[in-house]
């Protein structure tokens, strides 16, 4: 297991822990303190024990070869004991000898004479050991020790002389295991006590000794030769040393064990009692980070309590704040109604359990609010919507409206519900759209609505709401009161993100390029200008029109720089076809927003004089609705630089007489949608005539546009067009191709000539 | 040192020269321990055959006095009759143990004396069993060729004709009896070197 998991991992462990290891650590501090206190006390009990028996010893080893030398010397002055010795009469010594040994208790005696010969009590003769010997040829009267054969004696001799010297009498007792133990009896400890060759204890004469088992005192003994020294030791076991305080350890033991157990049980239960709270608010803490809200249940008065309190009541704050905010993330502010982040969640909700063919999605749109909003103000508009959603909610009984934006009321239509139809919709956007009464005014409800179908709108790059509320778009636009999501219809917006910054990489890298469409004199029979048209060859997505693009550059204002490109573009072609021989000016497409850019007319007529161009802006003429006072300027000051001005398109758009009036045109384009039905009907024919007639009639020359057959050249010419434009002349080309298309055209017409 | 020596030498043996041409033959024996020092109280005997009564001119007297025996060394001939002539004021119990030479002169008081007959020649240990330092010895010989050295180690002897060899004891010599060869010369000195063990008293 891993420690510093133990330790990190719960509080209570950890108090635990550390309490048990605090008393262990006292216990086994007052333990050890007890127990060398009494090891030393013992010891030195043992030891002044040792050194008491030592030194009874010594006094009783003293008394003892007294009292042998005592008795040596009286009968070593016996007259007849000499006699018998000097006289070596064996029997008589030997019954002297006997005789003594009688008198004395555990004492041996022995007579030898100056030769070494030995005799004993039983008068038998012997020879003494040679060391013993030695002692008594050295010695005038030898005491102590004699070890022989393993075995120790305390011994005295005393000369015997008669009066020259005769002999010895010699005084023993052997040290055996009776004589050891009555010296231990003397001791008031159970000491063991033994006789060893000094050698053996060579460092510790006269003092304690310490072994791993025992303790010791030993004293030298005095040989009876001069080498074979020995020793009295006396040991005693330290175990025995201890003995008596072997109960009073064992229960320091038991206590301390019963102690640490009782500390680790009750420490364990404090523990617990401070750490289970923590652990409640702890797990209340985890439970409420993973989004569970589970009160904490804890009783007590103390802090734990209190903090349990604060949470709980703080649990509660928490869950009405965060249902107030929940309620708020799905509340429209103005009208209480659901906003679209909660239909967005309630249609995920519903797609997942339904699957994405089993709902519609409606738009309720409310036309025109901007103009309402600005009339009656915001929270009235909220309020009309609010009114609006009421009678959604009414028509299509348990639907709920959410508001998505401003205008916009969405419905999620379940198509089992009769109501994701279109009829059903239109029925109720006409039952709907009744004036609303806001506070004292009343209001017109205008609506529109759109539909959207999951699966069908699955391809494209937008949601279901946002696919409904594009079809409200296209309601809105069409005047209808419901439109139906078309993903053909959308195509797709995205690819017009990044259109606008290709077309200025394409002005420089030669992906734009103006073709040319030659205008074609019906009276002259000969190409009298071109039209420069506009053509983009994408390096990814091919031929890209110019409708396509020119309206995005014109919502973006990036109009002005396409613009400027194809005058200079035309003013440099222009250049190149001059130098093959042909003086022709080229017509130019100008965006009704540049004539209200005076700057742009500036530096185009800078451009055109600085160059000595032959050009021709090409108008409509809505183009000067927005400001037309500024815009007619612009064009007068067009005309007065040299700059033909052509109505483009004329018939197409809403035609304004008064318009036309106005513009110093000196050229008039019929739209080609005239012209190519020119060949099929009278009313046809009666309104171009008339427009030429009209064109004529003040002051401009006539284009046709989109001649596509002879036949249609031919009744523009009868009628009195002057000039022709269309595929049948020619379809608009690159510049070199039309410089060939000229070159054969003039030759074509040296040749007619 | 030496020349001094060798002078004294040259000198005594001249001198005995003449005096051995004027009477018998005369050796001196000079006894030292084995350090060089002159030893007191060897006795010397030579040992003759077919002699007649043994005369010495020194009293066979043993005296006890100021708790001694006196002399320490007394030669004596077999069959003697030597004297305990008692001078002290206390009394003394005057024994031998001496193979051969046993006797006790149980107390006797001052100026009391007793006499003991010597029956074998040896050497008797004499003691007093009431003074157990009082220790003196008697060389019981059997030869009128005895005598024993002075303070200086000396002793002359007449030697019988033919002697080869003389006996020289002493009472603290180890062992007690030592044999020395005499000289072909009677007229040279004979030196002699005694192994002795420390005076115990």
């Amino acid at each position: 297991m891993n420690i510093k998991r133990l330790y990190h991992g719960s509080l209570r462990r950890k108090l635990t822990l550390i309490y048990s290891a605090l008393f262990g650590f006292i216990i086994l501090m007052v333990a050890g303190a007890v127990y060398f206190s009494i090891k030393i006390n013992a010891e030195r009990a043992v030891e002044r024990e040792l050194q008491a028996s030592v030194a009874a010893f010594e006094r009783l080893w003293t008394l003892s070869a007294e009292h042998m030398g005592d008795n040596a010397d009286v009968l070593a002055a016996d007259f007849g004991f000499r006699e018998a010795v000097a006289s070596e009469d064996t029997e008589t010594i030997g019954s002297a000898v006997a005789n003594a040994m009688a008198r004395l208790d555990g004492i041996n005696v022995g007579v030898s004479f100056p030769d070494g010969r030995f005799v004993s009590a039983d008068g038998t003769e012997s020879q003494l050991p040679e060391d013993v010997y030695t002692a008594l040829t050295e010695k005038e009267r030898p005491s102590g020790v004699i070890h022989l054969d393993d075995k120790y004696y305390q011994s005295v001799a005393v000369p015997i002389r008669a009066p020259r010297l005769v002999g010895w009498a010699f005084f023993w007792t052997e040290l055996d295991s009776e004589r050891m133990t009555s010296l231990e009896q003397l001791s008031a400890i159970p000491v063991t006590t033994t006789i060893q060759p000094a050698e053996d204890m060579a460092d510790t004469d006269g003092s304690i000794f310490r072994t791993r088992e025992a303790l010791g005192a030993s004293k030298a003994i005095q040989s009876f030769g001069n080498d074979d020294q020995v020793k009295l030791v006396i040991t005693y076991p330290l175990d025995a040393a201890m003995a008596p305080y072997r109960p009073m350890l064992l229960a320091i033991l038991l206590f301390s064990v019963f102690g640490a157990a009782l500390l680790v049980v009750s420490g364990g239960i404090v523990a617990r009692s401070l750490t289970r709270p923590i652990g409640a608010l702890d797990e209340a803490v985890q439970a409420l980070a993973s989004g569970n809200r589970t009160p904490v249940s804890v009783t007590t008065d103390d802090e734990f309590g209190r903090l349990a309190g604060s949470f709980n009541s703080m649990l509660g704050d928490l869950e009405a704040r965060e249902a107030a905010i929940v309620q708020m993330s799905r509340e429209d502010s103005e009208t209480n109604l659901a906003n679209r982040r909660a239909m967005d969640n309630d249609l995920k909700a519903y797609l997942s359990g339904h699957g994405s063919d089993s709902v519609r999605i409606a738009v309720i749109r409310v036309k025109r609010f901007g103009s309402m909003r600005a009339a009656i103000g915001h929270s009235a508009a909220a309020q009309a919507v609010e009114v609006l959603a009421a009678r959604i909610a009414e028509f299509n009984e348990g639907a709920v409206p959410y508001r998505i934006s401003p205008t916009d009321i969405g419905l999620i239509l379940p198509v089992a519900s009769t109501f994701a139809r279109i009829e059903s919709l239109r029925r109720l956007v006409i039952a709907c759209s009744q004036p609303a009464t806001i506070g004292d005014s009343s209001v017109d409800l205008m609506l529109c609505c759109g539909l959207a179908d999951p699966e069908d709108g699955r391809g494209a790059p937008i949601g279901p709401v946002d696919q409904a509320v594009v079809a409200a778009d296209f309601a809105e636009k069409r005047q209808e009161p419901v439109a139906k999501f078309d993903l053909t219809d959308y195509g797709n917006p995205a690819l017009t993100l990044s259109l606008m910054s290709e077309m200025l990489t394409a002005m420089t890298d030669g992906g734009l390029a103006l073709h040319y469409q030659p205008k074609f004199s019906l009276s002259e029979d000969r190409v009298t200008g071109f039209e420069a048209l506009i053509r983009w060859d994408h390096p990814t997505r091919g031929k890209v029109f110019p409708d396509n693009f020119i309206p995005v550059a014109e919502e973006t204002g990036h109009i002005r720089q396409l613009t400027e490109w194809v005058v200079e573009q035309a003013i440099a072609d222009q250049r190149t076809i001059r130098a093959k021989g042909y003086d022709l000016p080229i017509s130019v497409n100008v965006s009704g927003r540049q004539l209200n850019d005076e700057s742009f007319a500036l530096w185009a007529i800078g451009k055109v004089k600085s160059s000595g161009a032959k050009l021709c802006f090409e108008i409509t003429e809505t183009a000067v609705i927005n400001d037309p006072e500024k815009a007619l300027r612009i064009i007068n000051l067009f005309r007065s630089s040299g700059i033909g001005i052509s109505i483009d398109d004329y018939g197409a758009g809403l035609s304004s007489l008064s318009y036309l009036k106005q513009i110093p045109a000196n050229e008039l384009k019929i739209d080609k949608s005239f012209i190519l039905t020119l060949t099929e009907g009278r009313s046809d024919q009666l309104m171009i005539q008339s427009t030429i007639d009209l064109a004529h009639a003040m002051g401009m020359s006539v284009v046709a546009e989109g001649v596509e057959t002879e036949h249609a050249m031919a009744l523009l010419k009868v009628m009195g067009a002057d000039s022709a434009q269309g595929y049948f002349i020619s379809r608009p080309q690159p510049l070199d191709m039309m410089l060939d298309f000229l070159a054969g055209d003039s030759e074509a017409e040296r040749e007619s000539a | 040192m030496i020349l001094i020596f060798r002078t004294l030498t040259f000198i005594t043996l001249f001198f005995s020269l003449l005096t051995g041409a004027a009477a018998a033959e005369k050796t001196t024996f000079m006894v030292s321990d084995s350090s060089g020092k002159p030893l007191k109280d060897a006795v010397v005997t030579v040992a003759a055959t077919g002699a007649g009564p043994i005369r010495f001119d020194w009293p066979l007297e043993m005296t006890q006095v100021d708790l001694t025996f006196d002399p320490y060394v007394l030669v004596v001939p077999v069959g003697a009759d030597v004297k305990f002539p008692n001078l002290d004021k206390v009394r003394h119990h005057v024994y031998s143990f001496s193979k051969g030479n046993k006797f006790e002169l149980k107390l006797f008081g001052k100026d009391e004396s007793r006499s003991v007959k010597l029956e074998k020649a040896g050497v008797a240990a004499i003691g007093c069993n009431i003074h157990d330092m009082m220790v003196a010895y008697i060389r019981v010989v059997d030869t009128p060729y005895a005598a024993k050295t002075g303070a200086d180690g000396k002793v002359t002897l007449d030697l019988p004709a033919g002697a080869a060899s003389a006996t020289v004891w002493h009472p603290d010599a180890m062992p007690g009896e030592t044999k020395v060869a005499l000289p072909a010369s009677r007229s040279a000195p004979v030196a002699v070197t005694l192994k002795v063990k420390q005076h115990e008293h």
